[in-house]
């Protein structure tokens, strides 16, 4: 039940794919973001979960998606591409912010 | 050009397990996945694709469920839930454990009843037989005409069946012949019934044997080899001891040395169900176990033999094709012999399967019949009674169901935990009901259950009635959970906090009423239908035999099967004669060719010579030796008994006869009998005079009405077999020790059997009706009591109910009679509709019944006002504490909520 956390604090899996659908711009969708994660971190996610947090963040209101035009290639069947939201926007930013902030901040008194 | 599409199988997964909006895209996905990896020459099979659509489809699958339950599909949660909902379900049962106890009794009562009878039917017509492999492939074989007569095929007949019917595998003949068999070679021998069969028999059944082997060829062909026999498992322990050195042990039967070569498999007891043999022999040594038929019996086409025939089906033939086949071996025969009247107008009659001779069947299909709807009924009121339990129950739970509602359960999902109740109560109701059918079927083991029929060898439970008592429990969960659950889950939140009586509880009241007339409807169905029986069965016990039968001792000795010859036969029965009549406690003896009531009839057609057309009448006879009308009782009208020198001594007893009383007014009129001359058929022309005559007396069937008879004086030709009847002044069992020593001191060789008094015997020829009864009225007694705490549960359910009405009219001013009679008249509503239409159910049901009957119309009006008076009287009874209770509530107890 962590998966929605009530800070709206954003997991590792979830801030790699928010990411990678702001690098790949309108071209992002599940095989893409995939591809794209691999190429730039050399971890080979597995295809269950780039689908479950995709879905995670559509329903939590950070991505939003619409459907591509059929290709020929996919055997006729569209892509479903998404897009930062606003929120999802502040999230990543309040996720960023968070993790920076622990870095600066200095060792804990015992 | 566009690429492949993906299996099936993954459209079919990505379709039934992801969310709408994911599904084209996903399919899409693996297409561009696959094609890229294909370019790569990377693998992408159809395992792959399966287990990349896995992963897709479940990880998404999962992440629904487990992050928003409430957006599930329905078919979902059903799954989910169901464990949770039954230990739900099982501790809300055990927080109630009266309720509980109760509900679960009493639909045991009703399983039980049904998988008792169902046991018994399925022992009796259903059960696999032990000893047989693909009994479908098999069937039974008679000679017959088509309107029942049956008769016997001789040896060559088999075996021109098994040359020239392609469409049998095999046949095997088999006929049953009592034996006298001593374990031992000096033990006392036991008569036994044993079958006498082709040499093929045990392998046309197939099933191998517990020990041993069955007859080789050789053995079933030539009368020359040793005699050699098989025995039953039963025999085999409780007469041989049942240790391993039984093969090759000899074993003395008719008076021979034979030698075990087999014994069969457990609970095998011949080819049908209803089948009791203990022996089985090879038809080549017949001259040691049918000594009356012709030393050529294995070749003579005239010595016919065989009752039965088992054939197995050769591959791909059907019954019809053995039926045309035979028929056509009947041509060919009846075409080689002429003159033979059965081969020219009988056919061979093919039935499938191993199965007793049909009229057993059928007798037995009918009194099942009548049983499974006594215990189907018996079944309908007990699953009422625990609806309206399971109702009350509702009921009191508005409450919880209601709140329930309001934290958003579903309709569907409380009546769903109803169901689950029910369902549960049932499981445990079906294993008690095993229980309960297990006893019934101790109770009923080793009780003759029909008449010629083996008693159950052990109460067996088998697969088929276990899936019964599952069945019934489940048909039962629904019919007696749905209903409730339906009615209960329809609950107004506001209402049941308030816990407002008024609000809900009059349709439910209705609906509790409408289970408890449906009660009433039942029992007074099943108690007509067990008045009839036992109005019937005193009928049949009325009915009496002309003489007082149980002053009559029978007892039969077959000295033919210890090689007694015409001249020993004819010196043994005046000599054992002699001795029955100076035991104690005898009044008169005499011996007769054939017992009464043993079933065995004899007619013949007699007329007064010179006026056949007018007098002709066809007469049960028998041959009688003088005392045997002393010995029944039966007073000598006209002239007398036979003497002695008439009996036993030559030729002084030719050409008389003693005739019945009716037979002697059908012949004569009013007119003396006594020296007037009768003519019979066998052997034609020759006349009897009649030289007494006797008191009418029922002789075969005690059921049938008084049939005319006449008695010749028994010839030295019938003593190689007979019945000895004793008049008794003593009771019989201290009288048949005596009598077996009397049978001892002559030849202590030689079985008696049979020895019963003819109460006994004419008992046994209503064993099967009244069994019958006594099963179906303590059905109808289990009914009247369940019923009556059904209606006695329903108004005191109401009376707590409506303690604020009552207050009220209290309140008011009605006294307390006229409380009570409020309840009282709820219940006279009740019942009177109940009567009503049970009466009605009844006059339609009985015609179910109509064969069963005896002495009385199916409307017969006692039983169906009994019935009515009955439930009458009992419904009072159960009324009365609730009303009583109404009557005493004082106004504060009315208005304390």
């Amino acid at each position: 039940m962590s998966s929605f956390s009530k800070t709206g604090l954003l997991g590792e899996l979830e801030q790699l794919v928010i990411l990678a659908v702001v690098r790949l711009g309108p071209d992002a969708y599940a095989v893409s973001i995939r591809d794209l994660i691999e190429l730039r971190t050399g971890l080979r996610l597995s295809r269950g979960s780039v689908y479950v947090t995709l879905d995670r963040l559509d329903r939590k209101g950070y991505l939003t998606s619409r459907f591509g035009d059929p290709t020929p290639e996919r055997g006729g069947k569209s892509k479903r591409l998404f897009e930062l939201t606003a929120t999802g926007r502040r999230a990543l930013g309040s996720a960023e912010q968070a993790v920076s902030r622990m870095r600066a901040a200095g060792p804990v008194r015992s | 050009m566009s690429p492949r599409p993906l299996p099936r199988v993954a459209t079919w997964l990505i379709n039934r397990l992801s969310p709408p909006e994911w599904r084209e895209s996903i399919v899409g996905d693996l297409v561009e996945d696959r094609d890229r990896r294909l370019a790569h020459d990377q693998r992408a099979g159809l395992f792959w694709m399966i287990a990349a659509t896995l992963r897709v489809t479940t990880s998404l699958f999962v992440e629904r469920r487990r992050v928003l339950p409430h957006r599930d599909p329905p078919h979902v949660s059903v799954l989910g839930g169901l464990t949770a909902e039954v230990r739900h379900a099982a501790r809300a049962l055990l927080a109630h454990r009266s309720y509980t106890a109760t509900a679960i009794f009493t639909l045991a009562l009703g399983i039980g009843a049904n998988a008792a009878v169902f046991n018994l039917a399925n022992w009796l017509l259903l059960r696999p037989l032990p000893g047989v492999v693909h009994e479908s492939e098999l069937v039974t074989l008679n000679f017959g005409s088509n309107d029942g007569g049956t008769g016997l095929v001789s040896v060559p007949t088999v075996d021109r069946l098994a040359a020239d019917v392609p469409g049998l595998r095999e046949i095997a003949g088999y006929q049953d012949v009592a034996v006298h068999v001593a374990a031992t070679a000096g033990a006392a021998p036991r008569r036994l019934d044993s079958e006498i069969v082709s040499g093929n028999y045990f392998d046309v059944l197939g099933g191998p044997l517990e020990m041993g082997r069955g007859f080789t060829f050789q053995e079933g062909r030539d009368p020359g080899r040793a005699p050699v026999v098989v025995v039953s498992d039963r025999f085999w322990r409780h007469d041989l001891g049942g240790g391993p050195d039984v093969l090759s042990r000899p074993l003395t039967i008719n008076g021979t040395a034979w030698t075990i070569v087999g014994v069969a498999v457990p609970a095998f007891h011949g080819p049908t169900r209803t089948g009791d043999t203990d022996i089985w022999v090879p038809i080549a040594q017949h001259q040691h176990i049918l000594p009356v038929y012709s030393a050529d019996l294995m070749t003579n086409p005239k010595d016919r033999i065989f009752y039965s025939m088992v054939g197995r089906l050769a591959r791909g033939a059907s019954v019809e094709t053995a039926i045309a086949q035979t028929e056509a071996v009947r041509q060919r025969l009846s075409a080689e012999t002429p003159r033979d009247y059965q081969l020219s107008h009988w056919h061979f009659i093919v039935r499938r399967g191993l199965d007793a001779r049909p009229w057993v069947v059928e007798r037995l299909t009918r009194s099942m019949t009548v049983l499974m709807g006594a215990v189907g009924l018996l079944l309908i009121l007990t699953a009422a009674n625990v609806a309206n339990l399971m109702l009350v129950r509702a009921t009191a739970r508005r409450a919880e169901i209601a709140t329930r509602l309001a934290l958003g359960a579903s309709r569907a999902q409380v009546a769903r935990l109803l169901l689950i109740e029910g369902g549960l109560l049932s499981l445990g109701a079906g294993a008690l009901a095993l229980v309960l059918a297990a006893l019934v079927g101790r109770a009923l083991e080793g009780i003759v259950v029909l008449q010629s029929l083996p008693p159950m060898d052990r109460p067996l439970l088998d697969w088929r009635v276990f899936a019964f008592a599952c069945a019934a429990a489940l048909v039962v969960a629904c019919g007696a959970g749905v209903v409730p659950a339906l009615s209960g889950s329809r609950v107004d939140l506001q209402a049941a906090l308030r816990d407002d009586a008024r609000t809900h509880s009059s349709g439910r009241r209705r609906l509790r009423q409408v289970f408890a007339v449906a009660q009433v409807v039942v029992s007074v169905s099943l108690l007509v239908g067990a008045l009839l029986l036992v109005r019937s069965m005193d009928a049949r016990h009325a009915v009496h035999p002309g003489f007082d039968a149980s002053r009559v001792l029978t007892f039969s000795v077959e000295p033919q099967l210890q090689g007694y010859d015409d001249a020993r036969g004819a010196a043994f029965f005046p000599a054992l004669v002699d001795r029955v009549r100076q035991l104690p406690g005898v009044r008169a003896a005499g011996v007769a060719w054939r017992s009464p009531f043993a079933l065995i009839g004899a007619d013949e057609p007699v007329w007064v010579p010179d006026r056949e057309e007018a007098t002709r009448t066809v007469a049960e006879y028998n041959h009688v030796s003088n005392g045997v009308f002393e010995a029944l009782g039966l007073t000598i009208v006209a002239g007398r008994d036979f003497t002695e020198a008439e009996v036993f001594h030559g030729a002084a007893g030719d050409g008389i006869v003693i005739i019945s009383e009716s037979l002697a007014r059908r012949l004569f009129g009013d007119a003396p009998a006594i020296d007037r001359l009768i003519a019979r058929s066998y052997p034609a022309g020759t006349t009897l005079r009649v030289v007494g005559v006797v008191a009418d007396m029922r002789e075969t069937r005690i059921l049938e009405p008084v049939q005319p008879l006449f008695f010749t004086p028994i010839l030295r030709g019938f003593m190689q077999w007979g019945s000895i009847l004793v008049g008794l002044d003593a009771p019989a069992r201290d009288v048949i020790p005596a009598v077996r020593q009397a049978v001892a001191a002559i030849d202590p060789t030689l079985p008696i059997y049979n020895a019963e008094t003819l109460d006994a015997s004419i008992g046994r020829q209503l064993a099967n009706d009244a069994l019958l009864t006594r099963l179906t009225t303590c059905f109808a007694a289990l009914a009247l009591v369940v019923a009556a705490l059904g209606l006695y549960g329903v108004l005191a359910r109401g009376v707590a109910e409506r303690r604020r009405e009552f207050g009220i009219r209290a309140a008011l001013g009605a006294g307390p009679a006229s409380v009570a009679r409020l309840v009282g008249g709820e219940a006279a509503r009740v019942v009177l509709v109940g009567i009503a239409i049970g009466l009605t159910t009844s006059w339609w049901l009985a015609k179910f019944l109509e064969d069963q009957l005896f002495g009385i119309s199916r409307f017969d009006l006692v039983s169906f006002a009994s019935a009515a008076g009955l439930i009458a009287i009992v419904a009072g009874v159960a009324a009365l504490p609730p009303m009583r209770r109404a009557a005493r509530l004082d106004l504060s107890d009315m208005l304390r909520i």
